[in-house]
């Protein structure tokens, strides 16, 4: 067996190994699988946030040509409980009754031989409402605040007596907007029964939770279940929850008999493939007057929705950890709210927990008179406060030095307002982030043939993170030999690998 | 909606005759307004639709000091044709700040002076308060959060906004519109074409139902006029104007001999601001002028809190939009 | 009067799409862009928005790049159209092509048939003078992946354009 030697594993550019299939249409995402005898599905949503529905009449939408059924809360199969997933419980369960908790949730699917004809019919669906008052702000003193379960609030020393005799205190209150992933590609479903086999093409970044949700609500053995994932038009957390449109498409394909399609328009990805959570947060900072911090205080509401246990959003988990201080407190809560489900969006919780600690430090900065890349540095943490430990590595101060040499800082004036290019008024700054990494155990399968191909299998997706092509990288250099070839196998999870394993696949020409 | 009638006219005549004799019949060019409204809306249902864009009604001529263009004529054409590009720049400047290339490309003009408002309830059929698409019911926009809509020409009843870049200079140049209808032909100054909303905000302009826009006028300006279009907008390209100007200025010795203004982004209908025009004629081409002219313009909005920032921001534009055509501090 | 006529559920049509004629009976409703998914198994041109605001679905119809869309199926009735499966001749790669691939510029590659579609436009229409032209008159086509900087890259190279 050869080992490894001398070539660098990262660095070097190298083409995208779907890059031919991407630039020319041909690498085929959800919504571009077809089947004989394929129809289209299209939902019915609610159009206010809070209340019941009274009745449905879907008769004159019944009677619309090309239409195969209309399903409701009225008349869906009976389906077993979705499981929870690595990140949370699943998302409030599809037509399970007359109850509403957003505005935008499905209340209805209509399935019909062409895609227009669905649209048409759906439109036609009656739906009376009973509607009550929902709680839509996050300030609302009727919305139910909760401790947020996923996150564990730090203690650490006494912020209160602190904050007391700091010599200079900061209060500030941050809000950060609720923002939707809204990937390019319209999160799409294909759905096929063959007998009690089912495979789904589906816009998944997890597509093992995606066969376990659907075995379980099919009340099928995983090993029937087939969820295909090659490509997705983007995902930026939104797929990483088997969301209810994909049990709904499914379902129809069980109803009907045939296969369907189910593509979410765009109005609808805002509101059924979650999205970061605004935020209410306060810092109150204690710091001495060359800028040593004595005191963190971090309190956050986020939201949920009405009828959701939430996922992880930890948004002051990392505030802890972040810089050298004594005396840490972090309250972490959510407001339930009568609104789509938020759920994971690139940095979830951190993102909006970075913004208001990183913003509190740089105004203070301004307070103190102290550079803010110096204010940052007297705070500089070596270890891990909370438990002592030394960081692994920590380059932080390096890339302080490093942004602050590419960017001119020196040639900075911190006064506002002071620096001008032409018509526009320029201001520098900067911020360093905290965020929590994970491991779990992955597994791939991985065979030579006699031919000297080499089958890599996993569950993995790309979604134009690049995972193909870096995976390409890593391959051993026995491969040094030019007739070896290796074979490609996209997402599929009808493997036994779970979650996201570090080799992959690719294909060598 | 259910699949309507799709018919092509061969003739301007025949489509005429066609749509004029049935209520349920609408007009088909570019498709960037008809197709959205129907398909992706669902707030209009038309049963058929007379397809006119195979029509001899595009194309652009000088006629003297009048330029012709069929309303066939798409914005990238309109915009590409060299006496636009020479004499009327800030009209060019407009075309080119509206849509994106391919829209520009399927848009008529026709379809650009009929496009319907970008208000979000008007657009959206769940909301049942629009006094645009059913009279009496209510304006959404004046009780819920409003930012894309009008501050002239607003009432209770209705703030949309008009969204074209196009008609701001042509309101300006003082353009008028060919119509043919089942009873004849006739001819109406753009800035006469749009019914203000007031207590009708379900009426758009003088059009009968039927009637066509074939041709739009344009008289050229003066060869020594200097004219500029200015868009304001929350992102860099493509996205509709918050505030917009458009300002032609003959200017000799320092004095302010002719001036035209228009405004975008702040009118129920494209906006000529006469008022400033009168201000402007005659005074000296200096920020004082620019700043009274400007004031005068934004007299007497009509605002909610949504859309109060426009007064300003309005006004910051024509001054802005003034002294880059006149040169002066630009 | 003479002019044709068509009933709005079966309207028969003849389209040229990438130099082959293609005969289509088709609802009244149908855009060009479900008519080359879903009738014709031209699944490159991509639905991003269905509404005109994305650019994904960039098509050339008698050689402009439009919306696929906000186009009926109808309208292009003996008109060319050209998607991206036509771009590349006998299996080798338009230029556009080679250069958004040399340059990555892409990444989940959605927005990309629209893009490189648009961009071959763009280029035939005169307009990568500077990267300041092209950003402006690549801004009908949206990437949420953040590819700009190399799609400009990209077009750069196309055009056959060193620098900015």
């Amino acid at each position: 067996m050869t080992t490894a030697t001398g070539k660098k594993v990262i660095g070097d550019p190298v083409d995208r190994v779907d890059g031919a299939l991407k630039v020319t249409g041909a690498a085929p995402y959800p919504s571009d699988f077809t089947f004989p005898g394929l129809t289209h599905a299209v939902l019915v949503q609610s159009t206010i946030a809070a209340g019941t529905i009274r009745g449905i009449n879907a008769a004159t939408a019944e009677a619309t040509p090309g239409v195969l059924a209309v399903i409701t809360h009225e008349n869906a199969p009976a389906l077993a409980e979705a499981p929870v997933g690595p990140l949370g419980p699943p998302p409030p369960f599809p037509l399970r009754d007359n109850q509403i908790q957003h505005y935008g949730q499905h209340v209805a699917v209509v399935v019909a031989r062409t895609r227009e004809q669905a649209v048409e019919a759906a439109r036609l669906v009656e739906i009376d409402y009973e509607e009550a008052c929902p709680v839509l702000s996050i300030d609302d003193p009727g919305a139910p605040v909760l401790v947020n379960t996923w996150v564990q609030d730090v203690d650490r020393g006494d912020v209160t007596a602190a904050l007391a005799c700091a010599e200079v205190v900061y209060d500030q209150i941050f809000t950060t907007a609720a923002v939707t992933p809204s990937p390019m590609g319209l999160f799409a479903t294909v759905a096929r029964w063959e007998g009690n086999r089912l495979t789904v093409h589906d816009t998944s970044q997890d597509p093992m939770l995606a066969r376990k949700t659907l075995a379980a609500v099919f009340n099928l053995p995983e090993t029937d279940v087939r969820v295909l994932v090659p490509y997705l038009g983007g995902g930026f957390g939104a797929g990483l929850r088997t969301w209810s449109h994909v049990i709904l498409t499914a379902l129809a394909a069980r109803v009907v008999g045939r296969p369907v399609k189910l593509a979410l328009t765009r109005p609808q990805m805002f509101t059924s493939v979650g999205h970061r959570p605004q935020t209410r947060q306060r810092v109150r900072l204690g710091a001495a007057r060359d800028g040593r911090l004595v005191a963190v205080d971090h309190e956050s509401t986020s939201t949920i929705g009405a009828l959701d246990d939430g996922g992880v959003e930890p948004v002051t988990q990392v505030t802890g950890n972040a810089y050298c201080c004594p005396n840490v407190a972090t309250h972490d809560r959510r407001a339930r709210l009568h609104i789509p489900s938020p759920h994971w969006m690139r940095a979830p919780g951190t993102a909006q927990g970075n913004f208001a600690v990183e913003s509190a430090l740089d105004e203070l900065s301004y307070t103190l008179g102290i550079d803010p890349i110096e204010l940052r540095l007297r705070n500089y943490t070596e270890v891990h406060p909370g438990s002592g430990r030394p960081w692994s590595s920590k380059a932080l101060r390096e890339c302080y030095h490093a942004g602050a040499e590419r960017f001119g800082w020196a040639r900075r004036t911190p006064e506002t307002g002071s620096m001008r290019d032409g018509n526009w008024l320029v201001g520098y700054g900067m911020a360093g982030v905290t965020f929590t990494s994970g491991q779990a155990p992955c597994q791939a399968t991985v065979s030579i043939g006699r031919d000297g191909t080499a089958h890599v299998r996993s569950a993995a997706t790309d979604l134009g993170t690049g995972t193909t092509r870096s995976r390409r990288r890593l391959r051993p250099n026995c491969s040094d030999s030019t007739s070896a070839r290796y074979a490609s196998r996209s997402a599929t999870a009808t493997c036994r690998p779970r979650r996201t394993p570090v080799v992959r696949e690719w294909r060598r020409r | 909606m259910g699949p309507f009638e799709y018919v092509r006219a061969g003739d301007v005549a025949a489509a005429v005759a066609l749509v004029s004799a049935d209520p349920q019949a609408q007009y088909l060019a570019g498709g960037t307004t008809q197709v959205d409204l129907m398909l992706k809306d669902g707030v209009i249902a038309p049963e058929r639709l007379v397809d006119i864009t195979r029509l001899p009604l595009r194309g652009v001529t000088r006629r003297e000091d009048t330029l012709c263009v069929g309303m066939l004529t798409t914005m990238e054409e309109l915009a590409a044709d060299p006496v636009v590009a020479e004499q009327i720049p800030f009209l060019r400047e407009a075309l080119l700040a509206g849509a994106s290339p391919q829209l520009r490309n399927m848009a008529t003009i026709g379809g650009n002076l009929l496009q319907r408002t970008r208000c979000r309830y008007f657009r959206d059929a769940a909301v049942t308060a629009c006094n645009k698409r059913a009279l009496g019911s209510g304006g959404a926009a004046l009780r819920a959060p409003a930012r894309m809509h009008a501050i002239l020409g607003a009432s209770e009843h209705c703030i949309a906004l008009h969204p074209s870049d196009l008609c701001v200079p042509l309101v300006a140049l003082e353009a008028v519109v060919d119509i043919e209808g089942a009873s004849g032909s006739r001819s109406v100054p753009l800035t006469q074409f749009y019914v203000l909303p007031a207590d009708r905000p379900d009426l758009k302009t003088v059009l009968e139902h039927g009637e066509l826009l074939t041709r739009v006028r344009i008289p050229l300006p003066p060869g020594r006029a200097r004219s500029g279009y200015l868009k304001v907008r929350d992102r860099a390209s493509y996205e509709f104007a918050l505030t917009s100007a458009a300002a032609a200025l003959l200017i000799e010795d320092g004095t302010i001999v002719q001036a035209r203004l228009a405004l975008g982004g702040v009118g129920t209908v494209p906006w000529r601001a006469r008022e400033a025009e009168e201000i402007l004629c005659g005074a000296p081409a200096a920020d004082r002028t620019f700043r009274a002219a400007a004031q005068v313009a934004l007299r007497d909005p009509f605002t909610v809190p949504g859309t109060a920032f426009k007064v300003e921001l309005a006004q910051r534009t024509i001054i802005r939009i003034l002294r880059t055509v006149s040169g002066v501090r630009s | 009067m003479g002019e044709p006529h068509f009933a709005g559920a079966d309207i028969d049509l003849t389209l040229r799409v990438n130099g082959c004629t293609r005969r289509l009976q088709l609802d009244s409703r149908v855009t060009l862009l479900d008519a080359l998914r879903e009738d014709l198994g031209l699944t490159g041109t991509k639905k991003g928005c269905d509404q005109g605001a994305c650019g994904a679905c960039t098509v050339l119809l008698d050689g402009k790049r439009v919306l696929s869309c906000l186009v009926l199926a109808a309208q292009c009735d003996s008109r060319d159209v050209t998607t991206i499966e036509g771009l590349a001749k006998d299996h080798e790669l338009h230029p556009v092509q080679e250069a958004f691939i040399r340059h990555d510029g892409f990444q989940c590659g959605y927005c990309t048939p629209g893009q490189i579609m648009s961009a071959v436009a763009l280029l035939e229409e005169g307009r990568a003078g500077s990267d300041e032209e092209i950003r402006e008159f690549m801004s009908g086509n949206l990437c949420r992946c953040g590819a700009y900087p190399n799609i400009v890259a990209a077009i750069r190279e196309a055009a056959g354009r060193q620098g900015g």
